[in-house]
């Protein structure tokens, strides 16, 4: 059993997103699936009426939870000694030298620990075992990612025999991102093997419309130029069978694969491109094209458009 | 005393293949320049069968180099490493699919056919007096003991190295840990990591394979390469520095990229 609780709103309050986007991006986050939507009782309020089944609310002090009976699950930063049912206690763990001072409170409480960004560098399957052998209640892990390492914190979490993870979409304020670790889980331990994660780029567009930045072209999972291939020796491959030097299919996360030719490109990238321009490669000097093409490409640093392909393909018909 | 790990950079190769990336001569000279001041351990500087333009830049940085190693990738064909021997560089890099994917759908050949031709390429290239690596694409995917097996063969042939290549970036911490170890055990042979990120994680798995072994770490600046990219140069350090000796400070590593990143026009 895997449960993940969803920090995106939570992680994007910071921001003051109004009530449509907010909106929005809570509707979006619901479609993708999380076991748990946290967000903070101001954006709660922003987004009302809505289902609180899913909801995990993050309160400030433990006595605002009686303000929301409709709610049965709260997440709140408190000290061990102050026990309330149905809040889970919120711990932030520098680095895993504070594992020694994790004391259990009663014990019997729900705890999630947020950090533990170096976890994987010392000897973790042992830390994990500490953590899960003074806790009673749940244990749920929200590792943070200054050590770029969270999302496999996470994943090794689970193989630990974790149930509970804490992530954010994009790994907004240096949380796990959501998608890698949702991709992650499905690809390593075959999590969820049929669920569709193409909604993912509509998520980052809202995610980007409220937080003002774009996510990197390269950013793993939902960036949008990750299956862009131009290099010959995996056009050739991707052309026989895609798998081959992809780890997933683009339509899996709901992008498409683009063929980009360059200074990396074989014969067969070239011959490719014409096909998918309309153009029957036969009627064209390939090799001298592909020359024509990797010279361009190394004037001008980057790969060529398709506006600039056709222009340097018209000159090289036979 | 941290165990030390040797820094592979391969901007200059897996890195150059990231789409819209082409880099000139002068450029690549530079970077090269960059990373060796650095105190990058060995540079991938390109792939000799190109083009003659690849072939006179890997020459230019051979000559200029002054501490790291220069090393040059092959695909598993004797043209292709004919051409390095004529670059003359440190070291001939000679990569061959392992997995079957690979092996039988993209090259219609068989395991017999990939240890044969290992054979005929580093043979070639060892007895011109070039220390030869051999690398394991799509080793992530590939059936342990198959490559066990051609890591021995090829240990046997007096090839130090052999690079796993998780090349489609589907690796975890745990699994890599395992696949390393294994390796090692088995063959008793010194293991290159190469992770891309597809998933996130290719600074973790990069840990995790140096902790169970593996003495030499690839990565590129700015996390450059096919599709999301392999694992990026400076995080790798800020993460790895309390664990290894890996021969470049934080400090420097992080000139190193905005430097790179300047002359790649890149932020």
């Amino acid at each position: 059993m895997i449960r993940i609780t969803d920090m995106t709103l939570s992680c994007i309050a910071a921001f003051r997103p109004s009530a449509g986007p907010l909106k929005k991006l809570h509707a979006l986050l619901a479609v993708l699936g999380s076991d748990y939507i946290e967000m903070p009782a101001e954006v709660y309020e922003t987004i009302r009426p809505v289902s609180p089944d899913k909801i995990v609310l993050r309160i400030g002090t433990p006595d605002e939870a009686a303000l929301y009976p409709e709610i049965t699950r709260f997440v709140c930063r408190m000290n061990g000694l102050l026990s309330s049912p149905g809040i889970t206690r919120e711990i932030q763990m520098n680095d895993v030298k504070e594992l020694s001072f994790f004391g259990p409170g009663d014990g019997s409480q729900n705890v999630r620990v947020v950090g533990l960004d170096d976890i994987l560098c010392h000897d973790y399957e042992s830390a994990f075992q500490k953590l899960q052998s003074r806790v009673r209640g749940r244990v749920e892990f929200c590792p943070e990612n200054s050590y770029s390492c969270a999302t496999a914190a996470a994943l090794e979490w689970i193989a630990a025999g974790g149930a509970d993870l804490a992530a954010s979409f994009g790994g907004l304020d240096g949380k796990a991102a959501l998608e890698e670790v949702l991709l992650a889980l499905r690809i390593v331990r075959r999590h969820r093997p049929t669920a569709s994660y193409e909604i993912l780029p509509q998520i980052a567009l809202a995610v980007e419309e409220i937080t003002g930045v774009r996510f990197p072209d390269r950013k793993a999972v939902i960036g949008r130029s990750i299956f862009n291939v131009e290099s010959g020796i995996h056009v050739d491959g991707i052309l026989k069978k895609p798998q081959m030097y992809e780890p997933f299919m683009p339509e899996l996360v709901g992008r498409k694969r683009r063929l980009i030719v360059g200074k990396h490109s074989g014969r067969k990238s070239i011959a490719a491109k014409l096909r998918e321009l309309g153009y029957a490669s036969a009627e064209f000097d390939v090799a001298r094209l592909l020359s024509a093409v990797r010279a361009e490409s190394v004037g001008k640093m980057t790969s060529l458009t398709d506006e600039e392909f056709k222009e340097i393909a018209e000159k090289h018909r036979l | 005393m941290k165990p030390i790990k040797y820094i592979v950079d391969t901007t200059m190769r897996d890195g150059e293949q990231t789409p819209g990336i082409a880099m000139s001569t002068e450029q690549k000279l530079r970077i090269a320049q960059i990373l060796d001041s650095a105190g990058v351990y060995q540079i991938e500087a390109g792939i000799p069968a190109v083009s003659a333009m690849e072939m006179d830049t890997i020459r230019a940085m051979t000559a200029r180099r002054r501490h790291s190693k220069i090393s040059v990738w092959n695909r598993l064909v004797l043209d292709d490493v004919k051409k390095s021997v004529d670059c003359a560089p440190d070291i001939i890099h000679i990569s061959t699919p392992v997995s079957y994917v690979l092996i039988y759908s993209k090259l219609n050949k068989n395991k017999t056919w990939v240890s044969k031709n290992l054979e005929v390429c580093v043979d070639y290239a060892q007895s011109r007096g070039f220390e030869v690596t051999v690398g394991f694409e799509d080793a992530s995917r590939a059936d342990i003991t198959f490559m066990a097996g051609l890591a021995r063969q090829l240990k046997d042939m007096g090839v130090g190295r052999i690079r796993y290549a998780d090349t489609v970036g589907v690796l975890s911490p745990s699994r890599t840990f395992g696949a390393v170890r294994e390796i090692i055990d088995y063959a008793g042979i010194e293991v290159e990591l190469h992770a891309h990120n597809d998933l996130g994680m290719a600074v973790a798995n990069t840990i995790l394979g140096a902790k169970a072994g593996a003495n030499y770490l690839d990565t590129t600046v700015l996390g450059l390469g096919e599709r999301v990219g392999n694992c990026d140069f400076l995080k790798l350090i800020q993460a790895a520095h309390d664990l290894f000796d890996l021969g470049i400070t934080r400090y420097d590593a992080g000139r190193a990229q905005s430097d790179i990143a300047e002359i790649l026009s890149l932020s």
